[in-house]
């Protein structure tokens, strides 16, 4: 058994492509004007929102993707600070996605602007897996006017660290016969599932390489390390088993907002989260889904975080049950302090179809074709056409051009339990609870 | 205080009660076991303020009086004892357990700040045998809600009309609806949401050998009085819907076939449709001439079940949430069952074929 998954391992061909500085090489690519120029990508400088992608003429004056927007005004008055335009993102990420699928179905985004391409079964076509990244790379650069980072290897890990060791516009291929020297120079730090804590705990063992690390047996890995240890042992030697999956399910919807100044009003919390639970549903509605268990997250002043749930008898996707039951969870949350961040999200999601009818909520099919006529008519005349008369005031997100409350990057998340580290992705992760 | 009394009377005592303790969000001394020796015997209380039971236990008591005992670890004492006498004996407010010659010392609170039972004023009482009503809690807790923003979901309707005795629970995808006759010489009528938590604990805590049951009840609280147990809970405030009116008069189609089968399949079919979403696994019914076929394909595999049945009306094809099937066919009393139905989106009904005291509604899934 063991051998046949180290021959699999050994077959397989992975690709692994990943967009250099992706926002802001769309933005300069749209506007010449910006080209050579140091673009920020994540909002204003003077709101409190994070660096979603940098330029890299920014990336010269020490800005980097999470880094607060005002430390990289700091650091780089010049730059130009652009909003996050996630509608263009996402088209420019899809015509990505078309070139992909030309060389292999088996395609696993990690963002907009990563991927893993399984090529094993398409080389009888295309030729070995290094031409196929190769011309996946040109045809994004003459199609699409970007350049991408491209790594080729035999599984996710090395793949991934082969794309991220020349960037920008790099080109790696780790031979099977060449892992190990390829390797063993890195820091353990670039060994997926090693963050601070790991790494601090490795360099206590004098352990600073892979090539250092693989000095230490599995059993000993395992003892310190429980589960990661056997993983940290396994990928020292470049085995990495996970499969590509071509369609991971989605999770759970969530969208959440950082303010420009901490907020302690209970009543303009409850708008933003209107105006949030209204982004979920609509998120819901667009995927045809509906959830069942409504996540409220809210970050208080000194970053404490707390998730609190409620899980209801049946999916919804409608954004007035959504915020009421959001509304209800807040109400039990403490206000001693303001608020950073809060956000709402569904979890427990079904297709919309299997519609368990029910007794004693009549108005509940009427309320589904409001939602959905309402939904066509911003889709067609825009968001601002029709919308609840209380997100007419201000609660911040719809004057997002003027800080206070610059809403921090909409996300939606895999969150399967293990959200995988993207060092280079563009976004940073926030935190988990 | 100082009484004697058997272990199994102990925990006979701790059993009983151990349901009614507060959780973990409330003051440690409320956490707890109230205890009064009073003469013949040892009185248990135990409350978080929705529900209170309370119990005797026989016991020669020399000296009455009370303590207040930390309930978890009390529990754990009592079921480590040997099977003996046991004396217990208050000091200040702790306890002491003696058995032959070793005895245990416990650590208790001030009796006093124990919160009473409230007394029921002018409560409104009947009685009625504790099997049927056992075999209507049975029936009806099935379909009470788990998990619903609407706390009357989460609870029984128990409604007392002329010389019918109800219990109706719902979480709106499906009803269930037991009925059974009692005396009521005197007219009384009552109707009051019942927890659901409180009526799973009367089912367990109800004997064969109990005969009756007596209940009475204000507007705002309920009691349950059986052996001896007493059990007193907060009614559910809302306003129950009208289930009358969602239950049909009629069907279209009526098959008649046999619980064990229908239930095997559906279990069958609900072990291949375990994967779908949410947790939710379908089982779409195709009712055509004397057969019911159960069809399925997922990812996983695929299943083709034949039943035999007996059927008046239209054919039909129809999906449900095979957990609402499978909850009533494990409850049903007969070997037979009656099953009408009315259209793939319309309410259908289960009943035993003889019995005209029970019937349960579930509503079908959608799917297109």
């Amino acid at each position: 058994m063991a051998e046949q998954v180290a021959k699999q391992v050994a077959e397989r061909q992975i690709v692994h492509v990943d967009m250099d500085a992706f926002y802001a090489s769309v933005e300069q690519r749209d506007d010449p004007s910006l080209q050579g120029k140091p673009v920020i990508v994540g909002g204003k400088p003077n709101s409190r929102g994070v660096v979603s992608t940098a330029s890299y003429e920014a990336r010269k004056a020490g800005v980097h993707s999470a880094m607060p927007l005002a430390e990289a005004w700091r650091r780089c008055p010049q730059g130009i600070f652009l909003p996050v335009n996630g509608r263009k993102y996402r088209e420019v990420s899809g015509q990505i996605r078309q070139i992909f699928l030309t060389y292999t179905p088996l395609v696993e985004p990690l963002s907009l602007d990563e991927a893993f391409l399984d090529v094993t079964a398409s080389s009888a076509i295309f030729g070995p897996a290094a031409s196929i990244g190769h011309i996946i790379k040109e045809r994004i650069r003459d199609e699409l006017g970007l350049t991408a980072s491209v790594g080729v290897a035999g599984n996710k890990f090395l793949a991934k660290l082969a794309s991220d060791l020349r960037k920008p516009d790099g080109f790696v291929v780790v031979p099977a016969e060449g892992v190990q020297e390829f390797l063993d120079p890195l820091p353990v730090e670039r060994i997926w599932g090693v963050g601070q804590k790991t790494a601090e705990r490795l360099h206590g063992l004098n352990v600073k390489t892979v090539r250092d690390l693989r000095r230490l047996d599995a059993s000993y890995l395992k003892q310190l390390f429980g589960v990661l240890g056997g993983q940290l042992y396994e990928l020292a030697r470049g085995r990495d088993e996970r499969p590509v999956e071509n369609e991971r399910e989605t999770k759970s919807i969530g969208r959440e907002t950082t303010f420009g100044a901490d907020v302690g009003d209970r009543d303009f919390l409850e708008g933003v989260l209107l105006e949030l639970s209204c982004d979920v549903g609509q998120g819901l509605r667009r995927e045809k889904l509906k959830g069942r268990t409504i996540t409220l997250k809210v970050r208080y002043q000194d970053f404490r975080t707390l998730a609190r749930s409620c899980t209801l008898a049946e999916g919804t996707n409608l954004d007035d049950v959504i915020y009421r039951e959001t509304c209800r969870l807040f109400r039990a949350v403490a206000l001693k302090q303001p608020l950073r961040l809060i956000g709402v999200s569904v979890h427990q999601l079904a297709k919309q179809e299997e519609g368990q009818l029910s007794l004693f909520a009549d108005d509940r099919e009427e309320r589904e074709n409001l939602a959905r006529v309402i939904d066509e008519v911003r889709e067609k005349y825009g968001a601002q056409s029709i919308m609840r008369a209380r997100l007419l005031s201000p609660t911040g997100k719809n004057q997002a051009d003027d800080a206070p409350g610059v809403p921090g990057k909409p996300r939606e998340r895999p969150g399967n339990g293990s959200e995988r580290k993207s060092p280079s992705g563009g976004s940073a992760a926030t935190g988990r609870e | 205080m100082k009484t004697h009394c058997s272990k199994d009377a102990l925990l006979t005592g701790v059993n009983t009660v151990q349901k009614a303790v507060s959780g973990k969000n409330v003051e440690p001394d409320l956490q707890s076991i109230f205890l009064r020796a009073e003469a013949g015997k040892l009185i248990f209380l135990a409350t978080d303020m929705e529900i209170g039971i309370r119990c005797e236990v026989p016991a020669e008591t020399e000296t009455e009086g009370t303590l207040l005992l930390p309930a978890k670890l009390f529990s754990d004492i009592v079921r480590k004892l040997p099977d003996t006498q046991i004396t217990l004996e208050s000091q200040a407010e702790s306890a002491n357990l003696e058995y032959y010659q070793s005895q245990i010392f416990l650590k208790g609170y001030d009796p006093e700040q124990f919160p009473l039972l409230p007394d029921l004023l002018d409560p409104v009482s009947f009685s009625l045998p504790s099997e049927s009503f056992k075999t209507m809690i049975r029936e009806t807790l099935i379909a009470a809600a788990q998990e619903e923003s609407r706390p009357i979901f989460k609870g029984l309707l128990l409604e007392m009309e002329g010389s019918v005795l109800r219990l109706i629970a719902t979480d709106t995808h499906r009803l269930a609806y037991s009925q059974s006759g009692i005396d009521n010489p005197n007219g009384l009528d009552f109707s009051g949401i019942v927890p659901s938590k409180t009526m799973s604990e009367i089912y367990r805590l109800l004997k064969d050998d109990d005969d009756s049951i007596t209940v009475r009840f204000t507007g705002s609280h309920v009691s349950f009085q059986f052996g001896a147990v007493h059990l007193l809970t907060r009614l559910i405030e809302g306003q129950f819907p009208n289930y009358k009116q969602v239950i049909p008069s009629s069907c279209r189609t009526k098959i008649r076939l046999l619980v064990k089968d229908l239930m095997e399949s559906v279990e069958r079919a609900s072990l291949l449709a375990r994967e779908s979403s949410a947790g939710v696994s379908l089982v779409r019914l195709e009712i055509s001439g004397d057969l019911l076929k159960i069809e399925h394909t997922t990812d996983i595999g695929k299943i083709s079940e034949q039943l035999s049945i007996e059927k008046e009306g239209a054919d039909i094809t129809i999906s449900f949430n095979s957990r609402f099937i499978l909850d009533v066919l494990r409850v049903l009393p007969s070997d037979q069952m009656r099953f009408e139905l009315s259209g793939p989106q319309s309410a259908a009904i289960i009943r035993t074929p003889a019995d005209e005291n029970y019937l349960y509604l579930l509503l079908p899934v959608r799917t297109n």
